[in-house]
């Protein structure tokens, strides 16, 4: 009886122990010894800084107003991701003697899968890529890009815009 | 040694339950090979080396080769043959980072792949390739430790809970933004589904405000996350010697995970098989290892066959390595031509190469159990990857949407080479397969390509399909009639096609429409020009 006392006051302190740190367990292989230890800590060091520090980079990226995007970031179904967006690509033409803005669908561009993905995601990298390559591929003053929408509860969102003058190509 | 080192080591390379690693290390490696076959396989027609290409990393487009289908096939096939091999077979480390870098690139290789699970996957298989070897035969019954738990220490196993609770803690911070905490994300997550309908009611019924019950979702979701964090944080001590609380306090960590990510399933959420991987990770990792054991223990007896101590008994099983062997490699050689698919055949011949690499690496460890099984994987595999390119429509994806890319643009030659496939391979059920078909044969700039019957009959499934409802496949309707010179039909068709989108006259199909129209009553049929600027490659 007493020692039942002994155990549940135990247990109420907290100091009961799960079965699996009783003595009904046997080692199959210990810890790492001398320098493979060493070797072991600076892994799980660099491994712990690298996913620590990677997604860190959205942030601080946001905070100075840098283009980034969410890849690597874990930010799976964040409010950036579940925007409803359209893209619009214009282009600056020659016609004639005069210079014309006109309006590039995007699928004579990008096949179907790029289309949706970037209606879908924000990727400064791959916008940029694209209009380079709309550059060099056609014969347009300039080019731009603009991916505009709304969040999830209806209000817009500020439109991401870029420009790349083709010249400097 | 200090403070923080002493903690380090305590945290790192104290022991765990050895049961543990053993059902992540097998489930895991299985789940993703059947990922692999029966989910990515699917993806194939976004690859095609002729278009634009952007990987994951600079460095990636700079020494990587373009990605194609037929790479994409050959890299997912070995991934996941590997991935069986390694979980079955008990291969090495060398093998195990091996399947980190094949999987790492099945996703990194272009960015048209950025679902996050496949890279966070990548971070648990290089953890995976750490685990030190538990096997089976360390929870046999009979054993010399029998009725004793087996405990190792498994610094990877503790770093794979550390990275869970990295990323629960960034999704968590993630939504803690106005729009998310608002509730609005949530609601458009769940969309059609109706998951939490009955709570919402509820909610409402009993005073609430049905806005008010979105917010509060909204902040549970990101409680619950911070919660399952700090569960992976707090999951090694309960293998050591941990107050009863801990565990009490794992076992709510499994309810809210299973709660979690099984909600992300019947809300019919697109993250793949994600949620079973998360839900693997959770039992493996917060329920008591005792239970653990007992689910394990009844395949401890799948090993009594390949227990193996005569000479006799060894001669005999070096006779059925090699028949099964042959049998396997046999089998994979009849899937590989069966298949059809481009980098099928590439995977077969470095899939053979690479098994007889890992029996030799067996047979020089003296791992003959492991070898024993290395030629069943094969012919289990064989088994899985027939199974998948056929219940997952793999080519009846893929022909009819390659030949609608390479109509656009502009490849007849290829196109012309691959029609017999698109046809042979075409899902009757398929509406957008049935459409490219209709539309191909219809419009293709190609005489020797265009046939009006055809694109007839497939215009006319399309249009059964969607029941006669659907603008953009009466457009093709029309289009297939007016190729056949039947203009008058084409007239009438485009116009029932203008009645369906009246109140959307401003809309780019409704355009068309008006296009094809004017030309149909000039009695010229529509003849796509390539549409595509860029012909050829592009790549940074």
């Amino acid at each position: 009886m007493g020692s039942r006392k002994k155990r549940s006051k135990e247990r109420s302190r907290g100091k009961a122990t799960s079965p699996a740190s009783r003595e009904d367990r046997h080692l199959l292989n210990g810890p790492p010894e001398g320098s493979q230890r060493t070797r072991v800590r600076y892994f799980i060091g660099l491994f712990l800084l690298v996913n620590l520090l990677t997604p860190l980079k959205w942030y601080v990226g946001q905070s100075v107003g840098a283009d980034v995007d969410e890849r690597f970031c874990w930010r799976m179904f964040s409010s950036d991701s579940m925007q409803r967006c359209q893209v619009e690509v214009r282009e600056t033409v020659v016609d004639g003697d005069q210079t014309v803005e006109r309006l590039v669908p995007l699928e004579t561009i990008v096949p179907p899968a790029w289309a949706k993905f970037l209606n879908r995601y924000h990727q400064p990298a791959l916008v940029k890529h694209l209009l380079a390559e709309h550059c060099r591929q056609t014969d347009a003053l300039s080019v731009s890009y603009e991916r505009s929408g709304t969040w999830s509860d209806g209000s817009s969102f500020e439109p991401y815009a870029l420009t790349i003058e083709c010249d400097q190509n | 040694m200090s403070a923080v080192q002493e903690s380090f080591d305590y945290f790192f390379f104290s022991p765990v339950a050895a049961v543990r690693l053993l059902l992540v290390e097998k489930c895991s490696l299985i789940l993703l090979a059947l990922d692999l076959w029966f989910v990515r396989l699917g993806s194939i027609n976004r690859y095609d080396e002729n278009e634009l290409s952007l990987a994951h990393f600079d460095w990636l487009d700079a020494l990587g080769p373009i990605p194609s289908a037929g790479l994409y096939v050959c890299i997912v096939v070995l991934a996941g043959v590997l991935a069986l091999s390694i979980a079955i077979a008990n291969l090495g480390t060398t093998w195990r980072l091996a399947l980190v870098l094949l999987y790492s690139y099945t996703w990194a290789m272009s960015r048209l792949d950025s679902f996050q699970h496949h890279y966070l996957l990548s971070w648990v298989l290089l953890c995976i390739a750490f685990f030190p070897h538990v096997g089976l035969a360390d929870f046999q019954q009979g054993s010399a430790q029998r009725g004793r738990s087996p405990v190792i220490s498994a610094w990877a196993w503790v770093l794979l809970g550390a990275l869970a609770a990295i990323i629960y803690a960034y999704t968590a911070v993630a939504k803690l933004d106005p729009i998310w905490q608002s509730g609005a994300c949530i609601q458009q997550l769940q969309g059609t589904a109706t998951l939490l309908k009955p709570l919402e009611s509820a909610f409402v019924a009993v005073g609430g405000v049905a806005s008010s019950f979105w917010k509060l979702v909204a902040k549970a979701t990101v409680v619950v996350e911070l919660v399952l964090a700090a569960g992976y944080l707090l999951m090694p001590w309960q293998d050591r010697q941990a107050p009863r609380w801990v565990g009490k306090t794992l076992f709510i960590c499994w309810l809210l995970a299973i709660g979690l990510h099984s909600s992300f399933e019947i809300a019919g959420l697109r993250i793949g098989w994600f949620s079973y991987f998360m839900i693997l990770l959770a039992t493996a990792s917060f329920l008591p290892a005792r239970w653990l054991e007992k689910l394990v223990r009844p395949l401890t007896l799948l090993r009594a066959p390949l227990e193996t101590s005569s000479p006799s008994k060894k001669t005999w099983q070096r006779r059925v390595i090699i028949s099964t062997g042959l049998l396997s490699l046999g089998a994979l050689l009849i899937v590989a031509w069966w298949s059809d698919l481009p980098g099928i055949w590439p995977a077969t011949v470095l899939g053979s190469i690479g098994f007889a690499a890992a029996l030799v690496d067996l047979q020089v460890k003296g791992e003959s159990n492991s070898q024993w099984l290395l030629p069943i994987v094969l012919l289990v595999a064989s088994i899985l990857l027939a199974a998948a390119i056929d219940f997952g429509e793999v080519r009846s994806k893929f022909y009819p949407y390659r030949l609608a890319q390479l109509q656009r643009r502009g490849d007849f030659s290829r196109a012309a080479q691959i029609l017999p496939k698109a046809k042979r391979y075409l899902d009757n059920e398929d509406i957008f397969a049935q459409n490219n078909l209709a539309w191909f044969y219809a419009t293709i700039d190609d005489e020797s390509l265009r046939d009006g019957t055809e694109a007839i009959k497939h215009a006319k499934r399309t249009c059964e399909l969607c029941e006669y409802g659907n603008a953009s496949a009466l457009d093709s309707l029309a289009c297939a009639y007016a190729t056949s010179g039947d203009f008058e039909r084409s007239l009438d068709t485009v116009r029932q096609a203008k009645v369906l989108l009246q109140e959307h006259s401003d809309s780019p199909v409704y355009k068309t429409l008006l296009d094809h129209e004017r030309l149909f009553s000039t009695g010229s049929p529509y003849i796509e020009k390539v549409r595509y600027r860029y012909a050829g490659r592009t790549r940074p």
